[in-house]
């Protein structure tokens, strides 16, 4: 009889395995495409902080610009901050793991430099 | 290992056969131990595959010796059992003990009295049945284990196959969690591919932060050569700021640092800045040399460019081209002034049979150097920087068959022929507003003072000239001092000489309307001739023949640091071309 508990235990393993590891690595990879996501904010936001200065020094305005350089997606996840002639934007990451996401996001500043 | 079975019965059948011959041949090598594969039935045992080791061939011969069938292979040796199993089994039985070394066996087939003498005389004996593939399996896995086999963990996909769940296993893999291990693989996997991800990504993002730095340095050194401008080009604003003159170096020293510290202040540590354009420069480029980390890779050397250009107000070297906006008729860009003309003319050539398409327009510079390149002859191609193409008021046209009719009719929609020699080529002269080309508001700015607005604001009116243009230009002209003289003898707020005073009808020089009217009236007349506003002042300050002897702004200090400043109290973006004053162009 102890065989065939053997052969039973065999038989279910591989599905054991699958069942407890399988949520394992999904969580997993939401984890990795949110922090891919949380990386992308960063790139998005050292642009839109770029644009936003070269508009100080074109004479636009940096808000606009800033929002201006970033995609459609992105609108309520913005907040572009000005301060005479430095600009500050953070990008809030969209929510793949809700809780986690909200939490994650990046920040970017640049500085059009002293007037001349 | 916890089956203590040390008996497995197979059941009959090719592929239980295979399996059993598979678990004998998977025992260690025991001084050349025969392997004996018997199975119950009729038929041929078969043929040796590979050559027989001694052992083996010893014992198949005892077989047949004794009215067996019997074939040696390797250590293999396959027997058949005939139906009357008691006598086969017996005499098997005495060729076992006469073999030498000992005997591993496998019986494929249900375990059966008379099987016990062969059973008997084989030192490690496996039987293994089909009734049971789960306990098959188990015992084949404890055979092995008992025999100093490979370790029984490993066969589980033999085992598996044994009970009919999957193919046999490839010898040496662990079969035990697989699954698991093919799971962890996939994590190690995925987290060394996204570690890699994020170690690119991290050098790629500081990549772009120097670019940034570059493009902001730049932008903010070509703001600094806009903004100091007036200053580098003489004692002009009196009327604001009274500032001194920067000499050249100075002016440029200025701009360097801001776009140092503007780099500096973007993250950028090794920061080159040079300066480009003739006369004074409207080209910024920088150079940020600092090296992007990644980790695990040190530090990787990168050099960023950026370069950057004044836009506000074309420079005393572009001689004029024109940089407001442009419209478009057939295909071709031109002064949107230009083009209402040309309209009002195309359908008087369509009323008199004529079809006019225009074949060339708005020239700028750099088209004109490759044209230039290719057809380096002036007598068809102007060069660079003369051609009146570049002021957004010239057409070529077409087709030959409208000559005619534009020679005769031109002259009604503001168009002359330029050249005697191209029939095809006319310009606009009529109508030439500054604020049509682009330099101006039409409002009088309010750094004028209010005794001068009424008198500024009537001259533009009546004579078709910007107010934004007049009144920078007495602002450098005379700092709006209706008591002002030249040394070279110029009175009056618009400083004009007494033979152009004359020519103008304006009888008191020093009276600040008159002259006011004397100097809107004749620069219509200079930028209806010339068509471009730096063309005009340059003719104002120069004199008409200087700048017509070229088509440009004429070599003379004086005259260019002249139409630089004007422009650049007109140069602010609401009042200028439409377009950033600064812009990156690499």
């Amino acid at each position: 009889m102890r065989t065939g508990s053997r052969a039973r235990a065999i038989d279910g393993q591989a599905l054991l395995e699958v069942v407890v590891l399988a949520p394992l690595v999904l969580v997993a990879a939401l984890a990795a495409a949110q922090l891919l996501a949380a990386g992308a904010c960063g790139a998005l936001a050292g642009n839109a902080a770029d644009a936003a200065a070269a508009a100080i020094l074109q004479g636009g305005d940096p808000r606009a610009a800033a929002r201006a350089a970033l995609p459609g997606w992105s609108g309520r996840h913005v907040e572009v901050t000005v301060h005479g002639r430095r600009v500050a934007v953070h990008v809030s990451a969209p929510q793949v793991v809700p809780l986690l996401g909200a939490r994650l996001g990046a920040s970017a500043r640049a500085d059009a430099g002293p007037p001349a | 290992m916890t089956c203590e079975l040390d008996l497995v019965v197979l059941g009959t059948g090719r592929a239980v056969e295979t399996s059993a011959c598979r678990a004998l041949l998977a025992l260690p090598a025991d001084a050349g131990a025969p392997l004996l594969l018997v199975w119950r039935g009729s038929g041929s045992p078969g043929v040796p595959r590979v050559p027989a080791t001694p052992a083996a061939r010893a014992l198949a011969a005892a077989l047949t010796g004794r009215d067996l069938a019997a074939v040696a292979s390797g250590r293999l040796v396959r027997c058949t059992l005939p139906d009357d199993a008691a006598a086969a089994c017996v005499a098997a039985q005495r060729a076992l003990a006469a073999a030498r070394g000992p005997v591993a066996a496998a019986i494929c087939g249900p375990r059966t009295p008379e099987l016990e003498p062969l059973v008997a005389g084989a030192d490690r004996v496996l039987v293994a049945a089909a009734a049971s593939p789960a306990l098959a399996a188990c015992a084949v896995a404890e055979f092995g284990a008992r025999a100093g086999a490979a370790p029984a963990s490993s066969r589980v996909t033999d085992l598996l196959a044994f009970a009919g769940l999957g193919r046999p296993a490839t010898r040496g893999r662990r079969e035990d969690g697989q699954a698991l291990v093919l799971v962890l693989a996939a994590l190690v996997v995925t987290i060394v591919a996204a570690a890699a991800l994020a170690l690119l990504a991290s050098g790629l993002r500081e990549r772009g932060d120097h670019q940034r730095a570059a493009d902001l340095a730049a932008l903010a050194g070509a703001r600094a050569l806009l903004d100091l401008r007036p200053r580098a080009l003489g004692p002009v604003d009196r009327t604001h700021t009274g500032a001194e003159r920067l000499a050249t170096a100075e002016y440029l020293s200025r701009a360097r640092a801001v776009a140092l510290q503007t780099g500096r202040r973007n993250g950028a540590e090794r920061i080159d800045v040079a300066f480009s354009g003739g006369g004074l420069p409207d080209r910024v480029r920088v150079v940020v040399e600092d090296p992007i980390r990644v980790a695990g890779l040190g530090d990787i050397a990168l050099r960023t460019v950026a370069e950057a250009e004044l836009t506000a107000y074309p420079v005393t070297d572009a001689a004029g081209e024109y940089a407001g906006p442009l419209a478009v008729r057939d295909g071709k860009p031109m002064r949107p002034d230009v083009a209402l003309a040309y309209d009002r003319m195309a359908r008087g050539a369509r009323d008199g049979g004529h079809a006019l398409v225009v074949v060339s327009g708005f020239r700028s510079r750099r088209e004109q150097e490759r044209l230039w390149a290719a057809h380096p002859d002036p007598r068809w191609v102007a060069p660079p920087g003369q051609s009146l193409h570049r002021l957004g008021t010239e057409l070529d046209l077409g087709p030959a068959s409208a000559y005619g009719w534009l020679a005769a009719n031109a002259g009604r929609f503001g168009f002359v022929q330029r050249y005697a020699w191209e029939p095809w080529h006319y310009g606009l002269q009529s109508g030439a507003g500054s604020a049509s080309l682009g330099y101006g508001a039409s409002g009088v700015p309010a750094f004028v003072p209010v005794a001068y607005q009424a008198a500024i604001r009537d001259a533009a009116i009546r004579h078709q000239v910007g107010a934004a243009l007049l009144a920078a230009q007495i602002s450098q002209e005379s700092g709006f001092d209706p008591r002002a003289r030249s040394p070279a003898g110029a009175l009056g707020i618009a400083q004009f000489m007494p033979a152009t005073a004359s020519l103008y009808g304006l009888a008191d020089a020093f009276d600040p309307a008159q002259a006011i009217n004397a100097q809107a009236r004749l620069m219509h007349d200079l930028l209806r001739r010339f068509g471009a506003v730096p063309l005009a002042l340059a003719a104002y300050n120069a004199g008409a023949g200087a700048v017509a002897a070229c088509g440009c702004i004429p070599a003379i200090t004086e005259t260019q640091a002249y139409v630089a400043r004007i422009l650049a109290l007109l140069g602010t973006p609401a009042a200028g071309a439409g377009g950033p004053p600064v812009r990156l162009i690499l």
